[in-house]
């Protein structure tokens, strides 16, 4: 029976909205605090609006709406889609705010982007950007990647019965912990923990390349916030390619990997077996299809490369592909300079994505395992007695067979990808572009990538624009949840 | 003696004109590698440039980056960006501002080599020979205009107002529950 929703439903929902937004207006305080700490008096009154707007509404909400009803599964779905659009809508307001953009459909551009961790970038002139503004684009990536509501959840006590509802709403189908709040706040943890040694390797690195300390300091925070929440964003227009290190380079390839690793395997590494880095689906899935893709843009390169070369002109691009993080350190336009083959493999690694239950986007890895396993299984059938009967297992922390749902599971969400894939490549095609580009920039935005070929520019067509924002949004959320909003709405018009 | 002095002069009008013509088509030339080329021009047609050198212009942006004795400056021009290698730090003293927020960096015009695939550092490059500021950057005021500062204050005034009102209805709630809960007991 489907659930048909009356006015204390959306009372709930819309409760639920205000609390998540106010939980957001505290975040916009650290850009202020750096403003302040930078005397950057512009930026410090941009946000100073941001909070406010963010901070009446959350408490308007929250007044207006009291939660009159049980939370549910439903509620927490619907929270989780129309709460992250609100999100980018507020967290655009600061951005647009500092005159770096041309319109607000930019800011909001960026704002998503930063919010789903994907790294496309609309900015004007970034290099003259304040630290406050700076700030706020990469914990945006910080507060998406290890999911807002998320952050809400570890801290939020009414919310109990519905938590699995919201873990799951964002794009999360593993527990690490029976107890979903304890799972929430061991990702904080081992987030803080990582955070910790990441920002003092880029610091190190930074301040002996000669950066002043206080620029050292945010740069290896920032940096850390994109690598490991797999977003992309840099201080600097050029990239990774500003800082011309391949000391740099390699520590983020470190903490890129480390984001797209499954929470999960991370407890597990921590806590249990350490072995089971070596056995795991996951990382032997990724050990496949990393080495498959290389090979071949080796041979795009037709070879000629050294290795050195091949390490910070290839290797470098598809790993964060492959991460889902988006960096490049290549001159301007290096990306164009690929060859079609190259091209290919950086959109199939992009594509597929990281592990479930990581910062990460696109099919993922678990999925994309299955799906190969089920092909060589039907193989096996056919191969085998008619009546016989015959299961495969795969390793993922423990031992399991490869049940009928978790098949018809990752074909679902095989087939969602595709679809957003290809559906944002014809959009692409229809204004102009290229078919490869427009394949290209539609999966780096769906799988929340944020490399690009050249389409992305303040200048791009504004329903270009919308379908991107659109895509960023539904390849973060894994749709499902959307879905079930969109269900819930039709319920109200079917009644 | 006539005959001879003119042979003589006939063949010194030529050395001098074959020596100047070849003096304007080096001129030339030279022109034509050193000539001033946009980061824009430089980027799309990089490979016809590779190996070659070039003179190019843009404003400094960020810190000078060290790498051995060595250090590295990026410049920016529109939406281009070129990294330069310096071998001598200390030739960099003549830039006094560099680009960042509130400051405008010198824009200068760097003569070099462009790599557009260099072996030594792996990407595109230019390798500076020499370089002159064209035009001094400058510290940008951080001005706020009037009407952002009154609205971030009324916004303000009316978040505060709206915290207030949800603390008063918190403490209304609380106190019915807790009358509630006396009068359940009686």
């Amino acid at each position: 029976m489907i659930i048909s929703p009356d006015r204390r439903d959306f009372s709930v929902i819309i409760h639920m909205l205000g609390r998540l937004i106010l939980g957001l207006s505290f975040f916009m305080l650290i850009p202020l605090v750096v403003a302040i700490f930078k005397n950057e008096t512009s930026a410090f009154y941009d946000f100073i609006i941001g909070f406010s707007i963010s901070a009446f509404l959350g408490f308007f909400l929250i007044t207006i709406f009291p939660i009159k009803k049980e939370i549910g599964w439903i509620h927490a779905f619907f929270t989780v889609s129309i709460g992250w659009l609100i999100f980018s809508l507020l967290g655009a307001i600061p951005l647009y705010l500092s005159s770096h953009f041309l319109s607000f459909i930019d800011a909001w551009f960026e704002s998503m982007s930063g919010f789903a961790t994907t790294g496309l970038i609309l900015i004007q002139d970034l290099d003259h950007l304040s630290y406050a503004h700076n700030m706020w684009r990469h914990l945006t990536m910080f507060i998406g990647g290890q999911g807002i509501i998320l952050a809400s959840l570890s801290i939020l006590t009414r919310a109990r019965s519905a938590a699995l509802g919201f873990y799951i709403g964002e794009a999360r189908q593993e527990k690490i912990l029976p107890n979903v709040i304890a799972t929430a706040r061991f990702i904080w943890k081992v987030s803080f923990i990582y955070l910790i040694l990441g920002v003092i390797t880029f610091f190190v690195i930074l301040y002996r390349q000669g950066l002043p300390l206080d620029t050292s300091f945010f740069h290896s925070l920032w940096i850390f916030f994109a690598a490991f929440d797999t977003g992309g964003f840099a201080p600097q227009a050029q990239n990774m390619a500003y800082y011309h290190s391949l000391h740099l380079e390699m520590a983020t390839v470190i903490f890129m990997i480390f984001g797209a690793i499954n929470f999960n395997l991370h407890f597990w590494l921590w806590n249990k077996n350490k072995k089971e880095i070596f056995k795991n689906f996951e990382i032997r899935t990724f050990m496949f299809s990393f080495g498959t893709l290389l090979i071949f843009l080796y041979i795009s390169f037709k070879g000629n490369l050294e290795s050195l070369t091949m390490f910070r002109r290839g290797f470098y691009q598809l790993i964060s592909a492959h991460s889902g993080c988006g960096f490049n350190n290549l001159a301007s336009g290096g990306l164009n300079r690929f060859s079609s083959l190259g091209l290919l493999m950086i959109i199939f690694a992009m594509a597929i994505g990281g592990g479930v239950c990581s910062t990460t986007g696109g099919i993922k890895l678990m999925r994309l395992g299955v799906i190969f396993k089920t092909f060589f299984m039907e193989v096996k059938r056919w191969m085998m007695p008619f009546k016989s009967v015959y299961k495969d297992r795969l390793h993922h922390l423990q031992e399991s067979i490869l049940s009928d749902k978790r098949i018809k599971n990752a074909y679902v969400f095989f087939a969602f990808f595709l679809f957003t894939y290809i559906g944002g490549a014809i959009v692409g095609m229809v204004l102009g572009y290229p078919a490869l580009d427009s394949l290209f920039e539609s999966v780096s935005a769906t799988a929340n990538v944020g490399l690009s070929i050249g389409i992305t520019n303040a200048g791009m067509p504004l329903i270009l624009k919308l379908v991107y924002i659109f895509q960023m949004w539904a390849g973060r959320l894994e749709f499902i949840s959307i879905f079930v909003s969109l269900g819930f709405i039709f319920t109200i018009f079917k009644k | 003696m006539n005959r001879k002095y003119k042979l003589k002069k006939f063949l010194l009008k030529s050395i001098s004109i074959s020596w100047l013509s070849l003096m304007l088509l080096s001129l030339n030339a030279s022109f034509a590698f050193s000539q001033e080329i946009s980061l824009e021009e430089l980027f799309s047609h990089s490979q016809d440039f590779g190996g070659k050198t070039i003179t190019t212009s843009g404003e400094v942006i960020g810190h000078p980056l060290k790498e051995d004795k060595s250090v590295w400056v990026n410049i920016t021009s529109g939406n281009f960006h070129l990294g330069i290698f310096v071998l001598d730090k200390n030739s960099l003293e003549s830039i006094k501002y560099w680009g960042k927020h509130q400051q405008r960096g010198d824009i200068i015009s760097a003569k070099g080599i462009f790599y557009d695939e260099c072996l030594k550092h792996q990407i595109s490059d230019l390798h500076l020979v020499s370089f002159e500021v064209l035009e001094q950057g400058a510290i940008i005021e951080d001005s706020v205009s009037p009407l952002k500062v009154s609205i971030a204050y009324t916004l303000s005034i009316i978040c505060l107002t709206m915290s207030l009102i949800y603390l008063i209805k918190v403490r209304h709630d609380k106190s019915k529950a807790k009358s509630k809960t006396y009068a359940g007991k009686i």
